[in-house]
């Protein structure tokens, strides 16, 4: 299960960070939570759709590998939005200057 | 002993009937072969029985409990969830990226892995990535995997499918000491093979499932012109 959610998460991330540029940092944050998770599922049913009958057949079925990735995504999220924040203040502050 | 009853499973791609209220008993112990034609509904029928395929209707009944057929795609697939029902596709499903050995503990935990591990030809392929193994070895390592989950039942389709002699006997070897504690569906153009390894044949023609004894029974069946 961790090896689905590592790859959905991988696919999540890029397009968070693609969608800086438009978004901004605490925008790309709230795409990662929200619409990651959906495009990360598409790039993974592009590349590697067989690969889920190696879950079907150890119990994991489509829909409950989906909702615990969203969900941890989204939890994570929050942890992120703080994290930005502090760095986006630390580098306010001059702190990571040099 | 474990028993899956299958009745009554229908399927229609637009106004075709695919499979026609199809219906048989599998019990642990047993190998049943199912032969058809490309395009006769093999496959479908599978995975209308893991539950990866909706149908119109049908369900399946494993030690006392029902499962209906996926009727559609957000109908629950409770058949993944028991675990009763393992399933090979036709396909590869393994990442091919990944090193044998990675992927085997994935499956099979603790002691259990040493079945695979230490399978015939296995210590010589687990170093390697999925990806660089032969057809046979790929297709041997699948059956294997599969094999050694805990599921009752096996849904097989295609497991000798471009798979060189030597690995094909290593299935056959494999599937046979399967047999002892699970109940085996299996599907494979190499009708030899299966005809050979099942207890029951059926020939899958028109949606209709219909049992045979006789290998002549293929050829009125449309499914070989002779036998070889």
């Amino acid at each position: 299960m961790f090896k689905f959610y590592k790859d959905i998460t991988f696919y999540a991330l890029l397009f968070a960070l693609v969608s800086i540029p438009l978004a901004g940092l605490y925008g790309a944050v709230v795409v990662f939570g929200i619409f990651g998770t959906p495009v990360g599922l598409l790039m993974y049913s592009y590349f590697h759709k067989h690969e889920f009958y190696g879950y079907y057949n150890r119990g994991f079925s489509r829909r409950y590998l989906i909702l615990r990735t969203w969900m941890v995504n989204f939890l994570v999220s929050p942890v992120l939005l703080l994290l930005v924040f502090i760095i986006l203040k630390l580098i306010g502050f001059g702190a990571l200057k040099g | 002993m474990a028993l899956l009853k299958v009745s009554c499973i229908q399927k229609n791609f637009g106004a075709k009937s695919i499979l026609d209220e199809v219906h048989f008993e599998l019990k642990t112990g047993k190998i049943l072969g199912v032969f058809g034609r490309n395009g006769s509904g093999k496959s479908t029928l599978l995975k209308i029985l893991f539950g990866t395929q909706t149908a119109e209707a049908g369900r399946l009944k494993m030690n006392e409990s029902y499962y209906p057929v996926r009727k559609n795609i957000w109908h629950k697939s409770r058949i993944i969830e028991s675990q009763q029902i393992g399933y090979l596709p036709q396909f590869s499903f393994l990442p091919k990226g990944a090193k044998v050995w990675d992927v085997i503990p994935q499956y099979l935990k603790g002691q259990e892995q040493d079945l695979v591990f230490q399978a015939p030809r296995m210590p010589k392929i687990a170093g390697r990535k999925v990806g660089e193994l032969s057809m046979g070895e790929r297709r041997y390592l699948e059956v294997l995997l599969i094999g050694n989950l805990d599921h009752p039942f096996l849904l097989l389709d295609e497991p000798f499918s471009m798979v060189e002699p030597l690995f094909k006997d290593l299935i056959h070897e494999f599937l046979v000491s399967l047999k002892a504690k699970k109940g085996i569906l299996i599907t494979d153009h190499y009708y030899h093979d299966v005809w050979q390894l099942s207890d029951r044949k059926m020939v899958l023609t028109s949606g209709k499932l219909t049992p045979i004894t006789e290998l002549e029974e293929l050829i009125k069946a449309g499914y070989l012109r002779s036998i070889n």
